[in-house]
C-alpha cells in the first residue's frame, strides 16, 4: 500500500488542460454525489460533474465553457469569492445563490481554492452543497413566526379592548339595571331586568376568561403576584360564595397540616372556584362534593377536589385544552369552556401540576403547589426541539497543512457514499498504483464525507479532509486513537462501538444514524457506514468507515416540525378569536332584546327610567360594534378578510350608509350632507358601507355640533370619497399614525374607538387597491379622503 | 283561533327564554326547544304547527342543518318557514339555503318582530 501526501485539501486530480478539464479517473468525480465544477482563472467553467448539472438543470453543452458569473444570482458575492480565491485564500462554505436553468434559485455553500502551477493561477475546483430546501423551510418558518408574532400582538390588543372597552359599556348596563330594579315593581319587569343583569354578568365572566386566555397565550404564562397565603381561607371563601348562590349544594372541606405558602391568592381563588364549581355542578345531588387540602409535606401542598359522577373517558385527555374539537358543541358551557385550561395554566405557573381522574363513579382533580417559587415557569408557545450542538454544520478546525494519511497495509479505500461496494470492486479490479493514488487524492478531497480506516481493533488508521471538517480533528491528532472518541459516552459505556464492529465483521457492513461528537464536544447527526476489510485469505484486517454529516437534513426535519407547530398555533388562535367573538354575541343578544323590551314597557312612563334605558341600550350597541370590529381585526390579522365584489354604484353605497347615520348625526347636532356622482364599478358593498360608516361616525364623535359633508367625486381613473367636518381637527402629531395598528402604550380608548375603526377603513380601502389619507383643513376641521381605483383589477381578494 | 304559533329552537337557555317571552308579550303563542330533536318532538306532539320557526344552527344532539333535513322529510312540515338566527354574518351558501330568512346576532327587537310578522301576522 502506498503512502500518499495530498498537497492540498482541495487538490485537483492531475492537471486539467485549459478546455479538457476532465482528468483521468474523472468518472469518480463525475459520479460523486457532490456538485463539483472547476473554473479557469478568468472564471470560465472548464468542467462540471453530473451532480452539478443536475443541481442547475443544464446540459453540459450549455454550462461548460460559460462564464460562471452567468449562473450567479448575486454578482457581488461572486466578485468577492473570486477576489479571495485570487489572493490564494481557501473558501469554506461560502453562501451563494445560483440561478438554475428554469429560473429558480438554488442556495449553495461553496468551498474552493485556486490551483497554482509555476506561480500562475491555473484553475479552481469548487465543491457546492445544496441548501435550497433548508433555506426554503427556514423562510417558511420565519413567515409563520412573523404571522404568529403578529397574532400574538393582536392578542395583546385584543386583551386591551376586551378588558377596557367591553367592560366599560357593560358596567354602564349593570349600574343602570341595578338602579332600575329599585324603580320597577311588577314581577315581569323585575324578571326582565334580572335577565339583563345575568346576561351582563355572563359577558363579564366570558371576558375575564378571554383575558386570561389571551394572557396565557400571549405572554407565555400567567403572571403571579406571590404573597404568603393560606389555602384554607381561599377555599372557605370560595365555598361560602358558592353556598350563597346555591344553598342546596353540599361541599365538604377536609384540611390537614400547614396550609400556607407563597401563592397568588386571586389566581388560586379562581382555581378553587373553577374546580369546586365544576364538582358541584356535575356531581350528584345526593353526594356532596369534597375538597381535601393536605399540607403535611413541607415542600408542597396537595389538593383534591372530587365529586360523584364520571367524565367520559374520551374527554379526559383533552380536558385541559381550550378547544375540544367535535365535543365542543356538546360541552359549550356558560363560559366558553376555558375554565380548566386556565386552571391548568395557573397551577403550572405556580410550579405545580394538575391531573384529572375519573374512576369507579368518582371524578377527582388533584394538584400540588410548591410552597415557594422555584424558578420561572414558562408556558412555551412552541417547544424547542433538541437542536444540534453549538456551531453545528460550520465548526471545524481550520488547517491548510498537508495531511499525512498513512494507510499502512490496508487495501484500497472504498469510495464515498452509496457507491461504496461498486467502487470497491472496481478498485479491486483496476488495482493499479496510478488509480490508487488518484483515488486516494479524491478520498482526501471529499469534504462532505468523513472517510477513514480503522484497524482491526478500531483505532483510526487514515483520515481525510471530510473527516477533519466534520469531526474537527486533524489527522495528526486522531490517527492511532480509538474511534469511540466520536461517540457519546453513554453509548460507549453501553458497548455500542464494539457492537458496530462485531456486526460489520459478521455481516460485512454496518449502517446507523445517530448523534456523534465533534472534537469540541458538540453533537452532529451522522449517517455511518462501517465496512469490514479482509485480506485475500479472508482474515479481518480493518474497517472502512464513512460518516456523513446529516445535521442539515436533521435540522430540516426539525424545522418542518417546528413549522407545523407554529402553523397549528396560528390556526388555533384564529379559531379561538373567531369563536370567542361569536360566543359573546349570544349574551349580547339577550341583553339588547331585554333592554328594548324594557324601553317599550317603561320608557314612556318615566323620563328617569327612559334615560337609564337609553344609556344602557347605547352601551349595548357599543358592545356590538366592538365585537364586530374585533372580528374584523381577527379576520384581517389571519388573512381571512375577503372582499365580496359585486357590480354596483358606489354613490348608492355611500348615500345609503350616510342616510342611516342621519339620525345619530342630528342627535349630535351635526348637519350631515352628501353629494355623490354615479360611480358604477365593482365593489364590496358591505365593506365600503363600513368605511363610510366608520368615517362618518368618527366625525360625529369628534366634531359634534358642526356640519359634516360627504362627497363622492371622480379624479381621473380614481374615485374619491371625502368626509369633511368642521370640528377641532386632528392633533398634528397623530396625522401620520391614525391608520396604523395599535401601538403598545397608546391609550385603550384609542384602540376601542378611533384606532380600530380607521384601521379597518385602511384595510378595506387597500384591499380595493386604494388608499386613505387624513388632513387638517386650512379653514378648520378634519378631512378624510378615500381614493379607490375604478378599475376592478386592482382589487385584492384577500387583504 | 288565528294561526300564530312560533317555535324557538336554540340551545342557549337565556336566548330561548327571552325570545319566547318576548313573542308572548307581542301576542304570539311561543314554545322553546333546546335542540333539533326537541323541536321535532314539539312539532309532533303540539296541537298546532308553528307558523314560523326561529332556528339556531349550532346545537348539541341535533343541529340546525339536521333539523331542517328532518323537517323537509315530513310533507306536513315542508311549508313552515324557517328564520335562521346565527352569530355568524358570513354564512356559507349551505346555511343560507336552509332558511327563508337569516338574522344575525345581536338581534334588534324591531328587525326580529318584522321578520316574524312577515310570516305570521299577529
Amino acid at each position: 500500500m502506498s503512502t500518499v501526501t495530498a498537497n492540498h485539501p482541495y487538490a485537483d486530480p492531475p492537471a486539467p488542460s485549459a478546455r479538457d478539464a476532465a482528468p483521468d479517473g474523472i468518472d469518480l468525480l463525475e459520479n460523486a454525489p457532490v456538485p463539483i465544477h472547476s473554473i479557469d482563472a478568468n472564471g470560465i467553467i472548464l468542467w462540471a460533474n453530473r451532480a452539478e448539472l443536475d443541481l442547475l438543470g443544464y446540459p453540459a453543452g450549455e454550462y461548460i465553457g460559460q462564464p460562471i458569473a452567468r449562473f450567479h444570482d448575486d454578482p457581488d458575492v461572486l466578485a468577492d469569492m473570486l477576489d479571495r480565491l485570487g489572493r490564494g485564500e481557501t473558501l469554506r462554505d461560502c453562501e451563494a445563490r445560483l440561478r438554475a436553468r428554469d429560473g429558480s434559485i438554488r442556495h449553495v455553500l461553496v468551498s474552493s481554492n485556486m490551483r497554482v502551477q509555476n506561480g500562475k493561477q491555473v484553475s479552481s475546483r469548487c465543491f457546492s452543497r445544496d441548501i435550497t430546501q433548508l433555506k426554503q423551510v427556514e423562510h417558511e418558518r420565519d413567515q409563520v413566526i412573523a404571522d404568529l408574532t403578529r397574532t400574538v400582538r393582536l392578542n395583546d390588543m385584543f386583551a386591551g379592548i376586551v378588558g377596557h372597552d367591553l367592560r366599560g359599556p357593560l358596567s354602564t348596563i349593570v349600574m343602570a339595571g341595578q338602579l332600575l330594579l329599585g324603580y320597577v315593581q311588577d314581577p315581569k319587569g323585575v324578571r326582565t331586568i334580572e335577565r339583563v343583569l345575568s346576561s351582563a354578568d355572563r359577558m363579564q365572566r366570558m371576558i375575564t376568561q378571554l383575558l386570561d386566555f389571551a394572557r396565557a397565550r400571549a405572554d407565555g404564562g400567567i403572571e403571579l403576584e406571590r404573597r404568603p397565603t393560606g389555602l384554607a381561607e381561599i377555599a372557605r371563601d370560595v365555598i361560602d360564595e358558592i353556598r350563597v348562590a346555591r344553598p342546596e349544594w353540599r361541599i365538604e372541606l377536609d384540611l390537614h397540616g400547614d396550609l400556607h405558602g407563597d401563592y397568588d391568592a386571586n389566581r388560586l381563588s379562581q382555581v378553587f372556584s373553577n374546580l369546586i364549581g365544576n364538582a358541584v355542578q356535575h356531581g350528584s345531588a345526593d353526594a356532596p362534593a369534597s375538597v381535601r387540602i393536605d399540607g403535611r409535606d413541607p415542600a408542597a401542598i396537595r389538593v383534591e377536589v372530587a365529586n360523584r359522577g364520571t367524565i367520559a373517558p374520551e374527554l379526559l385527555p383533552i380536558l385541559f385544552s381550550p378547544f375540544r374539537g367535535s365535543h365542543q358543541k356538546q360541552l359549550r358551557s356558560q363560559c366558553l369552556g376555558l375554565g380548566l385550561f386556565i386552571t391548568d395554566h395557573i397551577v403550572r405557573a405556580h410550579g405545580g401540576e394538575i391531573t384529572a381522574e375519573s374512576f369507579n363513579g368518582t371524578t377527582a382533580f388533584r394538584f400540588y403547589l410548591p410552597r415557594h417559587a422555584g424558578g420561572v415557569t414558562q408556558i412555551a408557545t412552541f417547544d424547542a426541539a433538541p437542536g444540534p450542538g453549538p456551531g453545528a454544520g460550520s465548526a471545524m478546525a481550520s488547517s491548510d497543512r498537508p495531511l499525512q494519511a498513512s494507510a499502512g497495509a490496508a487495501p484500497p479505500m472504498p469510495g464515498p457514499g452509496v457507491a461504496t461496494p461498486i467502487l470497491g470492486e472496481r478498485i479491486a479490479r483496476e488495482n493499479t498504483r496510478q488509480h490508487e493514488e488518484r483515488f486516494q487524492i479524491l478520498v482526501e478531497s471529499i469534504r462532505d464525507y468523513a472517510i477513514f480506516m480503522l484497524d482491526a481493533q478500531g483505532n483510526v488508521a487514515t483520515w481525510n479532509v471530510g473527516a477533519q471538517r466534520i469531526k474537527g480533528y486533524s489527522a495528526r491528532e486522531i490517527i492511532g486513537r480509538h474511534f469511540s472518541v466520536f461517540y457519546p459516552e453513554a453509548e460507549v459505556r453501553a458497548g455500542k462501538t464494539e457492537y458496530e464492529l462485531q456486526v460489520a465483521a459478521r455481516d460485512g457492513r454496518f449502517e446507523d444514524e445517530g448523534w456523534r461528537l465533534r472534537k469540541d464536544g458538540s453533537r452532529f447527526w451522522a449517517n455511518v457506514v462501517i465496512t469490514a476489510l479482509r485480506d485475500q485469505r479472508g482474515s479481518l484486517i480493518g474497517y472502512a468507515k464513512i460518516t456523513r454529516d446529516l445535521t442539515d437534513r436533521r435540522r430540516l426535519e426539525e424545522e418542518r416540525l417546528r413549522l407545523a407547530h407554529a402553523q397549528e398555533a396560528v390556526r388555533l388562535r384564529d379559531e379561538f378569536l373567531s369563536l370567542a367573538s361569536h360566543e359573546l354575541k349570544t349574551p349580547l343578544t339577550v341583553l339588547q332584546l331585554q333592554l328594548e323590551t324594557l324601553r317599550d314597557r317603561f320608557g314612556s312612563d318615566d323620563r328617569a327610567i327612559l334615560a337609564k334605558l337609553e344609556r344602557s341600550y347605547r352601551a349595548s350597541q357599543r358592545l356590538g360594534e366592538l365585537i364586530e370590529a374585533l372580528l374584523d381585526v381577527s379576520r384581517i390579522a389571519t388573512g381571512r378578510f375577503t372582499l365580496n365584489l359585486e357590480p354596483g354604484d358606489l354613490a348608492d353605497i355611500v348615500t345609503t350608509a350616510v342616510d342611516r347615520l342621519t339620525d345619530s348625526a342630528a342627535l349630535a347636532g351635526c348637519a350631515l350632507s352628501v353629494v355623490a356622482d354615479p360611480m358604477p364599478g365593482s365593489w364590496d358593498r358591505s365593506r365600503l358601507d363600513q368605511v363610510v360608516t366608520n368615517l362618518v361616525s368618527n366625525a360625529i364623535r369628534y366634531a359634534a355640533g358642526s356640519p359634516i359633508a360627504v362627497a363622492v367625486t371622480r379624479d381621473g381613473r380614481d374615485v374619491l370619497i371625502e368626509v369633511c367636518d368642521r370640528g377641532p381637527g386632528l392633533p398634528e402629531g397623530q396625522l401620520g399614525q391614525i391608520f396604523e395598528r395599535f401601538q403598545r402604550g397608546a391609550s385603550m380608548r384609542h384602540f376601542g374607538g378611533l384606532g380600530l375603526g380607521l384601521y379597518v377603513v385602511r384595510q378595506v380601502t387597500e384591499a380595493h387597491g386604494g388608499s386613505v389619507s387624513a388632513t387638517n383643513r386650512a379653514d378648520g376641521g378634519a378631512s378624510f379622503i378615500v381614493r379607490l381605483p375604478l378599475d376592478a383589477s386592482h382589487r385584492d381578494m384577500v387583504a | 283561533m288565528p294561526h300564530h304559533h312560533v317555535l324557538v329552537v336554540d340551545d342557549d337557555r337565556d336566548i330561548r327564554d327571552s325570545l319566547v317571552e318576548l313573542l308572548q308579550d307581542q301576542g304570539y303563542q311561543a314554545a322553546g326547544a333546546a335542540n333539533g330533536l326537541e323541536a321535532l318532538e314539539v312539532m309532533r306532539t303540539g296541537q298546532e304547527l308553528p307558523c314560523v320557526i326561529l332556528l339556531d344552527l349550532m346545537m348539541p344532539m341535533m343541529d340546525g342543518w339536521e333539523f331542517r333535513e328532518a323537517q323537509l322529510k315530513n310533507p306536513a312540515w315542508t311549508q313552515i318557514p324557517v328564520i335562521v338566527i346565527s352569530a355568524y354574518g358570513d354564512l356559507d351558501a349551505k346555511a343560507r339555503a336552509l332558511a327563508v330568512e337569516h338574522l344575525r346576532k345581536p338581534l334588534a327587537l324591531r328587525t326580529l318582530m318584522e321578520a316574524v310578522r312577515r310570516h305570521c301576522p299577529s
